[in-house]
């Protein structure tokens, strides 16, 4: 059991919500909470190299971000010190680092989406209200993964003719913004090329079916309903002002019941999908034979 | 590899400007302990600073303001306080001085060497756009307000610099 077993309206229903809490509700627990719980449901999803990449690439985000808020945001009642006369203050800081979590949190969501949904999901979801969307929507997502492959081939080719002495640093530079130019080339060039060979082959001429795999159970049902339930109560919790959490002019955190309510409320919302594929990985190790 | 030596170079060059003109001063190094001896027939400036129309006009960043005690309820930051005049002090330099002395923290954009001079955005929390998008702060000399930036502004004795809150700057310039 994995949560792309769901229903499609399910696990989108899942992704919209919690971006967009995650987002409105700017709350660095929520935010945390949200790194936690996909970075966990991420990792049998991708690979040994993307992880090494991920593991280097996000905390340099996180200080990258948090960095350069205090730089140009003065705002904030507590200068650690003086930068060419402008304060750098503590409340600027800690909005970097919050604003930094936000941002790390919608990728690593939107990372899980790329990974867990296929283009089959996406029509199978709009694309009989909105066919032509659907048909942009997952030629677009199958770009990225394409263009890499064609970067590699033509990297590649520069090596096999010798291109590539893999001497000067500033060579590879120059070099690589090369290989750039002619991956947009070469991407262009494919993509009329395919749109006219569709239209030779009549596609798009007469309507078509389409073929919808997918079952809505009361299993979906009973997870969409926990969906709502969660965002339900974190959503009020927003509302009533119990998720507010200022940083300018000074810190300033709601604590209290209700907030501790809308955060849980909020949290068991993120970590749904990390439950569903643990709950399915114990199913496994205690189900299995032991013989 | 010579290329990469140029490159190189070139890079710590860039750096080696960009860190030059970085000045960083610890809180202490900022706020300056001694308020400045004015003996008899020296020639002063006077500074003030009022946000007086802020408080007026009220408003969220405003009230959050007052209730930290960051902003006076008459919302006089900086009541008429004389300054020596020294050779070359611009109108910026002397509120600068004033602000570090009185313990303001002032948030500005440009620098004092540059053409465009110095902007003024915020003074102590309090800054632009915080009473609607035609608010701001703005300096004054004797009243009127200068066609200069105040970096570029050379002051003579007895002249009487304000900074001042506007809620409709538009208006002011109109």
């Amino acid at each position: 059991m994995t949560f792309s077993d769901f229903h499609p309206l399910v696990t989108a229903a899942w992704y919209l919500s919690v971006l967009i809490l995650t987002t409105a509700a700017g709350h660095p627990v929520l935010s945390a909470g949200a790194i936690l719980f996909t970075g966990l449901y991420s990792l049998p999803l991708t690979g040994a190299k993307e992880k090494k990449d991920d593991l280097f690439f996000y905390p340099l985000l996180f200080l990258l971000v948090a960095v350069t808020n205090p730089l140009f945001s003065h705002k904030g009642r507590t200068p650690l010190f003086f930068l060419n006369d402008n304060p750098v203050t503590l409340e600027a800081i800690l909005y970097g680092a919050s604003f930094a979590l936000t941002l790390i949190a919608v990728l690593l969501i939107c990372k899980c989406m790329t990974k867990d949904s296929s283009a089959e999901r996406f029509t199978a979801l709009i694309g009989r209200f909105l066919p032509k969307t659907a048909t942009v929507l997952s030629v677009a997502l199958r770009y990225v993964p394409l263009l890499k492959r064609r970067a590699g081939e033509i990297r590649e080719a520069q090596r096999g003719i010798g291109l590539v002495s893999g001497e000067s640093l500033t060579d590879r530079v120059v070099l690589t913004a090369k290989n750039y130019s002619s991956l947009i080339g070469w991407s262009m060039v494919s993509a009329a090329e395919s749109a006219r060979s569709m239209r030779a082959r009549n596609y798009g001429v007469t309507k078509r079916t389409s073929l919808d795999p997918f079952r809505f159970t009361a299993r979906d049902a009973g997870m969409l309903i926990l969906i709502a339930l969660c965002l339900a109560v974190t959503v009020t919790g927003g509302i009533t002002g119990a998720l507010r959490f200022d940083f300018y002019p000074a810190l300033a955190v709601k604590t209290g019941a209700i907030t501790a309510v809308s955060l849980a409320g909020g949290l068991l919302l993120a970590a749904l999908p990390m439950l569903t594929e643990g709950w399915g990985w114990m199913k496994w190790r205690i189900l299995r034979s032991k013989i | 590899m010579k290329k990469d030596l140029i490159v190189l170079l070139a890079l710590i060059l860039l750096a080696v400007v960009l860190i030059s003109g970085i000045d960083v001063k610890s809180v202490d190094e900022y706020y300056l302990l001694h308020a400045e001896d004015v003996k008899p027939g020296d020639p002063t400036v006077t500074v003030r600073v009022d946000a007086s129309a802020a408080v007026k006009a009220g408003g969220k960043p405003v009230e959050a303001l007052l209730s930290l005690g960051d902003l006076p309820p008459d919302g006089v930051l900086l009541p008429d306080t004389a300054l020596v005049l020294r050779e070359g002090d611009s109108a910026y330099g002397l509120f600068l001085r004033a602000a570090r002395i009185h313990k303001l923290t002032v948030e500005h954009e440009g620098n004092e060497k540059s053409l465009s001079g110095v902007y003024v955005k915020g003074i102590n929390g309090l800054s632009e756009f915080s009473c609607g998008s035609s608010s701001g702060w703005i300096f004054t000399v004797n009243g009127k307000a200068p066609e200069t930036s105040p970096s570029a502004y050379y002051p003579a004795d007895g002249d009487v610099i304000e900074w001042r809150f506007e809620t409709d700057l538009n208006g002011f310039f109109n």
